[in-house]
């Protein structure tokens, strides 16, 4: 009885150390590296990030992290999500025309290949510098329709937490990550710094820190992380 | 049993020969000779590959680089910015500078010794005076700015210290300008899987 506690142990201690082993870009679902279709042959970061020459936009504006991965030029509008619960005004989800979300949308929204990168603006409609065919399928496609996602590129501040009492104040509540939910979860849509909002990368790591299925930024069990904002 | 023999000394001997071969080929682009920055096949250039950096004699007295002999960028240029960056960033120094003496278009490639020239830089190489779409350059990588990104490597571990100039990144972290390696873009190391960029980012 001892040795199977002891087996059903060392067995624990096993998964546990798999999962601290794929933490990390490398062997994650962002990692392209291994595949045929990748523009930048065997590396990894080419299909979002450049060190040299990252895109811009006819209209001059520089995404932010020397971002390389084509996206919609002109925008393209998403139905976004609604709902009679939401406080609406300047809380309101709104179109992510800058911000991570955008960037994350480039692939997730199943328009653009995964392996369309750079931007020729020096014509209109700009068009890749390499255009690619391999587009994301299946439930990671999350269409240009947001209307059944959780809504982004939304103003999450104290007064939102006062209007709504579902929500908890996120320049005091804690993330579980070390600060609060404003400086660990909340970001700004570069270059606008004027309020923090709800984005892709609130719930999800696109480089995979935690090493955590969904590439989310904490633990769900017990549905942890919606918890860290619902107050239920 | 012979014919096996035979085979198999064969096949070793195929072996040898094939890796001879790569690594022929290997050590043949390694230098500067040859390489992206091998400009005596130019007529500009006089036949000469170091002259148009470097001068034995009479340099500009310009300690960009030894007995600098390239006529120097004099551009104020646009730096890269982002919310999330947290290094100090002025405008760039060191090697860079003579690095943009060429790459940032506004000074011809055969303007060396005096010379006015008229070859100027195009396509992907030329960077432009706008930096705010390339990897910064020329700051500090310290453990202070470990401490406060959190998303960097310890410069003083693995090949960082290597790669720094007086405690700064500059092209020269990622970029041998002399084709030391032969690889792809004159990296100093490969790149494969990203190992050049996973070197200081801790992703």
């Amino acid at each position: 009885m001892f040795y199977y506690k002891k087996t059903f142990f060392l067995l624990g201690m096993l998964v546990v150390t798999q999962n601290y082993a794929f933490a990390g870009i490398q062997g994650s679902k962002h990692d392209f590296s291994g595949e045929s279709w990748n523009p930048g042959g065997n590396e990894i970061c080419f299909v979002c990030h450049t060190p040299h020459n990252s895109i811009k936009t006819p209209m001059g504006m520089t995404p932010p992290f020397l971002w390389n991965h084509y996206f919609q030029m002109p925008y393209k509008s998403y139905q976004l999500y609604s709902s009679p619960t939401l406080e609406g005004g300047r809380w309101n989800p709104e179109q992510p025309t800058q911000g991570p979300s955008k960037l994350c949308l480039s692939c997730h929204d199943g328009t653009i290949a995964v392996d369309s990168v750079g931007a020729d603006i020096s014509r209109l409609p700009p068009k890749p510098k390499r255009s690619g065919t391999h587009k994301i399928t299946g439930p990671a496609n999350l269409t240009m329709n947001l209307t059944d996602d959780h809504p982004i590129h939304m103003i999450y501040d104290t007064a939102l937490s006062q209007e709504d009492p579902g929500l908890k104040d996120p320049a005091t509540a804690p993330s579980g990550l070390g600060g609060t939910i404003q400086e660990d979860m909340l970001h700004y849509p570069f270059p606008d710094v004027s309020a923090k909002r709800v984005e892709c990368n609130s719930c999800h790591d696109p480089h995979n820190s935690a090493g955590l299925p969904k590439m989310l930024i904490k633990d769900n069990t017990g549905s942890d992380l919606c918890l860290t904002c619902h107050n239920k | 049993m012979k014919r096996g023999l035979r085979k198999f000394v064969l096949a070793i001997t195929a072996i040898g020969m094939a890796s001879f071969g790569l690594c022929g080929i290997a050590s043949a682009a390694i230098g500067i000779t040859n390489s992206d920055h091998d400009f005596s096949g130019s007529g500009w250039s006089g036949g000469e590959i170091c002259v148009v950096c470097h001068t034995p004699h009479n340099a500009s007295g310009n300690t960009l680089a030894p007995l600098w002999n390239h006529t120097t960028t004099s551009q104020n240029f646009t730096l890269y910015s982002s919310s999330h960056l947290d290094a100090t960033l002025g405008q760039p120094d060191g090697s860079s500078k003579a690095c943009l003496s060429c790459h940032d278009g506004t000074v011809a490639i055969d303007s060396f010794g005096g010379a006015p020239g008229s070859t100027m830089m195009t396509g992907d190489s030329k960077l432009g005076t706008d930096l705010s779409n390339d990897h910064p350059i020329s700051f500090t990588y310290d453990a202070a700015l470990v401490t406060a990104d959190g998303g960097l490597n310890d410069p003083t571990a693995g090949d960082i210290p290597g790669m720094l100039e007086s405690g700064k990144v500059q092209c020269s972290s990622c970029h041998d300008v002399h084709n030391g390696t032969g690889i792809d873009h004159l990296l100093v190391k490969s790149n494969a899987s990203s190992a050049l960029c996973l070197t200081c980012h801790n992703k």
